[in-house]
């Protein structure tokens, strides 16, 4: 699972946005709103963090348990999946 | 994902972040490298500013370099000619800001500022470049065709 390298995470007027670059930029077109949490998991992700980890990072920032970090990240994930930011 | 049209997502999130397409504005934005951040476009545009408005069904972003009767000339910094009747009701939106790469670059920041009254004041440099390397080309073709 790895996030497509095209991809940037872009930070306006305090909202964050997934948009695309180089060769994706022919495909993928607009742009993606991020929630700041959304936009975490997206930075660990480009810094190809684990699941694990994430969860970890997630639940420290957050001061949440790591059972409701885990269903977030995996929430988070499946829509990332959806909107086409991974590798095939 | 944000789907419409740009006037749409600057309607909706006052913001719209492009992939620019093409050579016009180079050196400041890269072929489908760098990211232009536009905003929804003020009362009063002024030179220098790089608004985003229509051609057909082309979004352009090009620099504002005089403005005549309440209409604009425009022109791409590394263009060689301008359109000169672009009006208020054709802009979409305005240039706020540039990611080139991971940087980002306001259109605030004093460098920017020094850069876009350059790039308008010293274009006959730049065309004069441009045509020397053209004529150069051409004399590189003529000589590899008598070689041949």
């Amino acid at each position: 699972m790895k996030l497509n390298k095209d991809l940037r995470l872009r930070k306006v007027q305090n909202k964050n946005f997934i948009v695309a670059v180089n060769q994706l930029s022919k495909d993928f077109h607009g742009m993606v709103k991020l929630n700041d949490t959304a936009a975490f998991v997206f930075l660990l992700l480009k810094k190809n963090k684990s699941v694990e980890h994430i969860v970890d990072s997630i639940a420290k920032k957050y001061y949440i348990s790591k059972e409701v970090a885990l269903k977030d990240v995996e929430n988070i994930i499946r829509q990332f999946e959806k909107a086409g930011f991974f590798n095939d | 994902m944000i789907k419409g049209n740009i006037e749409e997502m600057l309607s909706v999130e006052g913001v719209y972040i492009a992939t620019t397409v093409g050579l016009s504005m180079f050196p400041l934005l890269r072929n489908r490298k760098d990211n232009a951040v536009i905003i929804s476009k003020p009362k009063q545009l002024k030179k220098y500013d790089v608004p985003l408005y229509r051609r057909g069904d082309d979004y352009v972003l090009h620099r504002i370099i005089d403005i005549k009767e309440n209409k604009y000339i425009i022109r791409g910094d590394n263009c060689e000619f301008s359109e000169t009747d672009i009006k208020d009701e054709n802009i979409i939106g305005i240039l706020d800001g540039v990611y080139r790469g991971n940087l980002y670059i306001s259109v605030n920041n004093l460098l920017y500022k020094i850069y876009s009254v350059l790039t308008v004041k010293l274009h006959f440099i730049r065309i004069f470049y441009k045509k020397i390397i053209r004529c150069l080309a051409k004399i590189k073709q003529r000589i590899f065709k008598r070689s041949k």
